[in-house]
């Protein structure tokens, strides 16, 4: 990309993004194709007569930007909906988000992979192990009237997954920016134990009372049923059961979901949204009822509110973390007479997000007799309003990181 | 864009392939009577796979400046040092071949057209659109490699419209989705009709219950059985699936009785998945992956092609340049059984009729399938009962032998399409299918 000097003023923002990454793949210890990937995109975010219109080119130079500015104002006039008339003065931070990177040697990392295979492929029901590592680094630079802020965010991802008899892939994943949270041994031991927990299942007819959610589940239930169901102009127009019980006590009261985009060194933290807003802390649902909501620019002007510095080219969410319980998990199963922990859950795409209707099946579970783990089952049936299922809960101590949330276990009696 | 300049800098290497990419989006999504947001973009770039002493690497960027793409082509030689060894290159016809297709046709509608249409439409009384969406995609794919020179252009439009409409606690979703690749501007200046029917529907399902359990004999609506054969079939028979033993299923393995038949073909015109050449430059094939109840064919790509000895059938698409291509459907069906539609739904005197799909998903290796079904009819001496968000889950391996009767009747169009998720990549699909009659599901 030439050099290009970006002016932003009081009716025309840029985001400069850039991505580069390098990914290194290995089934069992056979090294698949490397891949390198290197793409740059400006997003241009303008109005014109209170009216909004904002669209992206990726070969930038003086001329593609001058002419997308112009097919933009264009667009403006096909837009009804009304905006500001300039952009909301940027919030101005003296200082980026605090980060900190490692630089990792990829061959290093790979051959300590191929080892940790190796043992694993010992175990003979193991049919194969696929690992991939990705160097990953984000460059983001915000354009606003009187501002520029700029954040880079490097990160390393690292993913194994393992197909069992019978079992498609039990899968970990981690990203990290810091050697201190370098440990492909507990990635692999992690890795381990799942596998155990998910070989050979057995079909099932059997029907169960008690269920116990993993983190893993919980963070797509928690991600479906809840997050995206707080946008605020679906609350305004009553779209959903969330909308519908807003202010009433919907789940536990126990159960609390916060929202913290000020974890140290989580490359999901930010300080500023695409949107120059200011990410805030948030109790999205505070002991089992609705309090937060997400609303960018354009919705909290319509509803005079406030942009909660949630969008990222869409809204979502920062970390997410939800208070833990005072029993332990392996109490929450002694107790357990005959029920199953879910480990995971098949097509929740297809459940009706809308009243929250939990209606596709456990793809694995463990079934507990007695509070022993007898068996592992598969394709079990749950027929359950999510409000039923999050409500009469305990929450264990433990609790795991998944990606962005940290979450516990979560046990319900029906 | 001039690819020249990258080939002569690859004379040396064993093998290449250019996939290049030129993208225009046209987008308008409208709510209650208001733009919710309107899109015109343009897309580039390019993908180099390279295989230089028996070792291959995968780049791919954006940026098209001579400076980047020369860093580019070093970066791929670099890369190729540590790369996979590849071992399917006599795979590749060595046959000079330069193909120019076009498929389906642009829009002769201007957009502020499209606009005023969407947006006229996008409000209803007594009920929340939520969203009309208009969107073409119109991609130009060019690839390249030592002896193919390969354009093939896709037309993608789709119209969709969801609506919602309460009551008391009830919630209900009317949804539509009407999809070709070719203009569909008969139906974007009829678009009153399209939104009114999904009304209709929303409105209708207020009346009906939801959260079904039990066990019941049922029969799927072709819409549902597309959805069966692409998820419970067609994902378990893609070669890369099967090579990385993700797949329970195996040429000759018996799955279900003998009038059950599974295609994939690419050839059906207009329809979502049709297309001539993969992304590897080979020309597609027609794959019938269950020949009378037994597994008879994979969706190949050249490497899956090698390692499990199978003939390539150009199976191997990407989601864009920047991604490497792998087996994936097209337009994926049932073929047709013996008995009459009428007989079999005469037939069912207690069970379910399942109507509307809405996804699905599978788990290969275990042969568990899934798929959410948005409106089913539940009979019972001589009664019907409708009933709203149920899902259908079985196994490959065991439940395709509950299968009691396939009709002859096979139905297709515009509504059955779908964007397919794999491995990160999405790949416009669509198919066809019978009413089908199984025993014994479980709710």
């Amino acid at each position: 990309m030439d050099s290009i000097n970006l002016k932003a003023d009081e009716k025309t923002r840029f985001y400069l993004i850039n991505n580069k990454k390098t990914t290194l793949e290995i089934h069992n210890t056979t090294q698949i194709i490397p891949k390198y990937s290197n793409n740059t995109e400006l997003q241009i975010d303008l109005i014109k007569n209170e009216k909004r219109a904002r669209g992206s080119i990726k070969e930038i130079n003086e001329k593609t930007i001058s002419s997308k500015i112009k097919s933009l104002q264009k667009l403006t006039t096909y837009n009804n909906k009304k905006f500001f008339e300039q952009f909301p003065e940027a919030v101005r931070q003296e200082q980026n988000y605090k980060t900190e990177y490692t630089e990792f040697d990829l061959t290093e990392i790979e051959r300590e992979f191929r080892d940790h295979t190796k043992d694993l492929l010992k175990d003979k029901t193991i049919k194969k192990v696929m690992s991939k590592i990705s160097q990953n680094t984000s460059k983001t630079q915000l354009f606003a009237k009187e501002l520029e802020y700029g954040s880079t965010n490097n990160f390393l991802s690292l993913g194994i997954s393992a197909i069992v008899n019978d079992r498609s892939s039990s899968s970990h994943s981690v990203d990290i920016t810091t050697e201190k949270d370098y440990d492909v041994a507990k990635l692999f031991d992690k890795l381990k134990e799942t596998i155990k927990m998910e070989k050979n299942p057995e079909s099932t007819k059997e029907k169960y009372s008690e269920f116990i959610i993993t983190p893993t589940v919980f963070e797509q239930l928690i991600d479906y049923f809840i997050l995206q169901n707080i946008n605020l102009e679906d609350l305004k127009l009553n779209n959903n059961y969330i909308a519908k019980n807003w202010g009433k006590q919907i789940f536990d009261e126990k159960l609390t979901i916060a929202e913290d985009p000020f974890i140290d060194y989580s490359p999901f933290s930010d300080k500023y949204d695409f949107e120059f807003s200011r990410t805030t802390k948030k109790e999205i649902i505070k002991n089992g009822i609705a309090k937060s909501f997400f609303a960018d620019l354009a919705d909290a002007y319509k509803y005079k509110s406030r942009p909660t510095g949630n969008w990222f080219f869409s809204n979502s969410e920062t970390n997410i973390t939800v208070e833990p319980g005072t029993k332990k998990l392996d109490k929450l199963i002694s107790e357990t007479k005959k029920g199953i922990i879910i480990r995971d859950i098949i097509g929740l795409h297809t459940a009706n997000k809308t009243e929250g209707e939990l209606t596709v099946p456990a793809g694995i579970a463990n079934e507990i007799v007695n509070g022993e783990i007898k068996r592992n089952v598969k394709n079990v049936p749950l027929v359950i309003k999510i409000s039923d299922l999050l409500n009469g809960i305990e929450i264990s101590k433990e609790r795991n990181q998944e990606d962005n949330f940290l979450l516990p276990y979560i046990k319900k009696v029906i | 864009m001039d690819l020249d300049f990258i080939t002569k800098k690859l004379k040396d290497c064993d093998y290449y392939r250019i996939n290049y990419e030129d993208t225009n989006l046209n987008f308008i999504n409208a709510r209650n009577s208001e733009v919710k947001q309107i899109k015109q973009e343009e897309y580039k770039g390019v993908s180099l796979f390279l295989v230089n002493k028996g070792k291959a690497s995968f780049v791919s960027t954006n940026d098209l400046s001579k400076n980047n793409l020369t860093n580019l082509i070093e970066r791929a030689k670099t890369l190729t040092k540590n790369g996979e060894k590849i071992d399917y290159l006599d795979l590749i016809d060595s046959k000079k071949v330069k193909a120019k297709v076009d498929i389906g046709k642009e829009s002769k509608l201007d957009f502020e057209t499209k606009v005023k249409e969407v947006l006229k439409n996008s409000s209803k009384e007594n009920c929340n659109v939520n969203d009309i969406i208009y969107k073409e995609t119109l991609k130009h794919k060019r690839i390249l490699t030592n002896t193919k020179d390969i354009s093939q252009n896709h037309n993608y439009f789709v119209l969709a419209s969801t609506i919602t409409v309460s009551e008391k606690d009830k919630i209900r979703e009317g949804y539509q989705r009407y999809g070709k690749q070719t203009n569909i501007d008969d139906q974007i200046t009829n678009l009153s009709s399209f939104v009114e029917k999904t009304k209709k529907e929303a409105i209708e399902s207020l009346k009906y219950k939801s959260m079904l359990k039990g066990t019941y004999d049922v029969i799927t609506h072709p819409e549902l059985s597309h959805l069966l054969a692409h998820e419970a079939i067609g994902h378990a028979c893609e070669a890369d699936l099967v090579y990385i033993k993700e797949s329970s299923l195996k040429l000759g393995k018996k799955l279900a009785n003998s009038d059950f038949n599974v295609y994939d073909d690419p050839f059906v015109k207009d329809d979502w998945g049709y297309l001539v050449y993969d992304d590897e430059g080979n020309k597609a094939k027609k794959r019938t992956l269950i020949k009378s109840g037994i597994v008879n064919e994979f969706i190949n790509d050249l490497k899956h092609s090698k390692k499990l000895n199978l003939i390539p059938n150009g199976g191997a698409r990407a989601e864009s340049y920047n991604k490497i291509p792998i087996p994936r459907m097209t337009n994926t069906g049932v073929g047709p059984g013996k008995i009459k539609k009428q007989e079999l739904l005469e037939d069912l005197k207690k069970g379910i009729i399942l109507c509307q799909g809405h996804g699905g998903q599978v788990d290969p290796a275990s042969g568990t399938f899934q798929f959410g079904v948005r409106k089913a009819i539940l009979i019972d001496k001589g009664k019907e009962e409708n009933y709203v968000n149920l899902s259908f889950s079985g196994n490959i391996t065991t439940d395709l032998f509950n299968i009691k009767g396939i009709s002859k009747e096979v139905e297709s169009g515009p509504e059955f399409i779908g964007v397919c998720g794999k491995s990160g990549q999405q790949a416009q699909v669509s198919g066809f299918g019978p009413y089908i009659k199984f025993s014994g599901v479980r709710f």
